[in-house]
């Protein structure tokens, strides 16, 4: 007979797979209840965004980018994924507050759900994406293999920030104005609308401290121009997304159990 | 059945010392309330209020324990800290085996999505895999009684298909220990029969169940002992005739004190008074227990301050849960009294006490024929029916029955008469 302090809180994620798989599957559903488009409406949303955009820059500013909309969607499904995914994650804890306060489970599995949901929809429109780049461009270089792994680094990078987000939005609701906030400015401040390459040297190494800059660069890089960026753009987000992760979980786990006392 | 399990089974539970404070609401609770706080004193105390204070207990496996107490007595924080909804601030809680918690009827439920996806939900969140839910899920539907509704969302459902579904997944998850808060005042009667029948065998295969209700005959019927809660703490803990007969004595402190005016207690000074009332067996003895059957007479001093032309005496028993069982007075049963002043006693007979077991008490009253009230005392005394070998019943009105096996395919058997309970 195993004792456990308070029972089903401390198994592993891994032995509540079932339960994340069916609290994903209730993410997808439940946005999608009722609506007749489905889960469109979530590649019809950068799409939308990448043809204002590309009116704007190619029309109106004449951007010296050859093929630029399918250049921005390269970095906007990313960018959508990361602002979906926190602004989903970030609220997952207390959005589920009739749960949290009648059920014992793993509190973390609600901000991972939600940012596995938000994972499907970016898995969607990056294949969409893969699609219009073999169309529209003379195939894609060896390098877009990869785009797996990128594509994991940066589901644990955006996981991680949501841990944070969602255990402090628990306590502060100030939280996810702040995280809105964030967002908005991190948006201009990520190379999507525009290559690093024309961002001024003296400034560039600002851009680099932000992470989505070398995630954004590196789908750039394997999708677009068919090279591996440096290792500088490579390495630090990866150790930054570790050490992120780390602290997000071990705060998470640490009031995990008194979450249901301010839902 | 209490003593079996408490001989050879080892507990499945313990709380050790268990407290849970909450953060009070005037205290900081936004973010720059939050750092204002902190600027001003550095980390200050949090003003805390206690919910629990310092409860232990331990429940073995196939044990009943039923909680009772006030409205915010701490009784569901107390199953949220067990179940593991929430950690105890102070204190330590262990746990052997799996746990289910039912604390409110539909949890875990939710709306937009289908009984069918509510199921698999439902049945995850309670710790089972999704192959186990396919192998049940044939039985959690016929338990639910769901019909056509499987594969309609939930948010069309009634309340009580609410109720069936999340009892028929927790009732299909076997579990070493059940948390119930106030499970079976919902569903219809046909439903609540079901699910205690459901408890009833979660308790013989040996399922630990502590359950929350205010339904003393509820808690009667399924407990083996019984916590009684009070301002977070324990007020008592033992056999469950002897913490809701103990309960219910402070059930009447409390209403005689924090309500002397008006309709409840005594009324003082008023045209008339009940001063004292006995319960006394057959033999003259007083007695607050009774077997079903046997005689009762209640017996009221009064004083009338005023001459009364038309006195009329009123009578009201209610159950422990506040079920009006029975009311009458002198004038429904055709007795006209002489006018009356100064003191004097009434005798109520009852014979025989025709109740079901359980725990009631009575209220008495003097009017005056237009039904002007003269005295009222509520809550005048409270006595318990016990069953005898011959006659037990569950409800609250004991029916004498005679069963008569009449015929039987093939043989003819002799009909035997047989006084017996009713079940």
């Amino acid at each position: 007979m195993n004792v456990q302090d308070n029972a089903t809180n401390r198994i592993s994620v891994f032995h509540q797979r079932d339960l994340l798989w069916v609290l994903v599957q209730k993410e997808l559903k439940v946005r999608y209840k009722r609506v007749s488009f489905g889960i469109l409406w979530a590649v019809f949303n950068p799409l939308l965004q990448m043809l204002v955009l590309a009116v704007v820059f190619v029309s109106i500013l004449h951007i010296p980018i050859p093929g630029y909309p399918l250049f921005l969607l390269t970095g906007l499904l990313p960018w959508t994924f990361l602002s979906l995914g926190i602004a989903a994650g970030t609220t997952s804890v207390v959005d589920n507050g009739p749960v949290v306060r009648k059920v014992a489970f793993s509190r973390i599995l609600l901000p991972i759900a939600a940012v596995l949901g938000s994972l499907v929809h970016f898995l969607i429109s990056i294949g969409l994406l893969v699609l219009g780049l073999l169309f529209f461009r003379p195939g894609l270089p060896l390098t877009a293999l990869l785009l797996p792994i990128v594509m994991a680094c940066q589901f644990f990078f955006v996981l991680a920030v949501t841990l944070l987000t969602s255990g402090l939005y628990v306590r502060f609701r100030d939280t996810r104005f702040i995280v809105d906030a964030i967002l908005m400015v991190g948006f201009y401040a990520t190379p999507v609308l525009y290559p690093l390459r024309l961002v001024p040297e003296n400034w560039r190494w600002l851009l680099i401290l932000n992470p989505m800059t070398s995630f954004v660069e590196t789908y750039r890089g394997i999708l677009w121009d068919g090279v591996i960026p440096q290792q500088t753009i490579l390495i630090l987000p990866l150790l930054f997304t570790c050490a992120l992760l780390a602290t997000g979980i071990f705060l998470f786990r640490k009031q995990e159990f008194t979450i249901a006392d301010y839902v | 059945m209490q003593t079996m399990c408490e001989s050879k089974s080892v507990a499945v539970m313990e709380a050790l010392g268990v407290s849970k404070g909450f953060a009070r609401q005037d205290g900081p609770q936004t973010l720059a309330g939050r750092l204002l706080e902190f600027w001003r004193r550095g980390r200050g105390e949090e003003k805390t209020a206690w919910a629990l204070k310092d409860v232990s207990l331990q429940v073995k496996s196939g044990e009943t324990l039923g909680i009772i107490g006030a409205n915010g007595a701490g009784k569901s924080t107390l199953l949220k800290v067990l179940s593991g909804i929430t950690a105890p601030t102070k204190g330590k809680v262990a746990i052997r085996g799996r746990i289910v918690a039912l604390l409110e009827a539909g949890a875990g439920l939710h709306p937009d999505l289908t009984g069918r996806e509510n199921i698999f939900l439902a049945g995850c969140l309670l710790g089972l895999s999704r192959r186990q839910i396919r192998e049940r899920f044939d039985d959690i539907v016929h338990f639910a009684e769901l019909g056509t509704a499987l594969d309609q969302p939930l948010r069309s459902y009634s309340s009580g298909m609410v109720v069936r579904l999340g009892f028929a997944v927790a009732a299909h998850s076997e579990p070493k220990i059940l948390f119930l808060d106030e499970v079976l005042a919902v569903g219809d009667a046909a439903f609540q029969r079901k699910s205690l029948e459901r408890i009833l065998r979660f308790k013989r295969d040996g399922t630990a169940i502590l359950f929350v209700s205010h339904q003393l005959d509820h808690v009667m019927q399924l407990a083996d002992r019984v916590m009684w809660l009070d301002g977070g703490e324990v007020r008592n803990l033992g056999s469950a005739g002897e913490v809701i007969r103990d309960y219910l004595r402070g059930l009447i402190h409390t209403t005689n004190r924090v309500a002397p005016t008006s309709d409840t207690g005594h009324t003082e000074l008023g045209p008339a008074e009940i001063t004292d009332v006995r319960l006394l067996d057959n033999d003259g003895g007083v007695r607050s227990s009774f077997q079903i059957g046997e005689a009762v007479s209640l017996r009221v001093r009064f004083l009338l301050r005023e001459r009364v032309e038309v006195p009329v005496f009123g009578i009201a028993v209610y159950r422990g849960d506040g079920l009006y069982v029975f009311g009458t007075n002198t004038n429904l049963c055709g007795v006209s009294l002489p006018a009356l002043l100064g003191f004097g006693e009434m005798e109520i007979r009852v014979d025989p006490l025709l109740l079901s077991p359980g725990t009631y008490h009575v209220s008495l009253g003097i009017t005056t024929l237009g039904g002007g009230r003269l005295a009222l005392r509520q809550f005048a005394c409270e006595f318990s029916v016990f069953p005898t070998e011959r006659s037990d019943s569950r409800g609250v009105a004991h029916l004498p029955c005679r069963w008569n096996l009449v015929s039987l395919a093939d043989t003819l058997v002799a009909s035997e008469t047989r006084q017996g309970g009713a079940r």
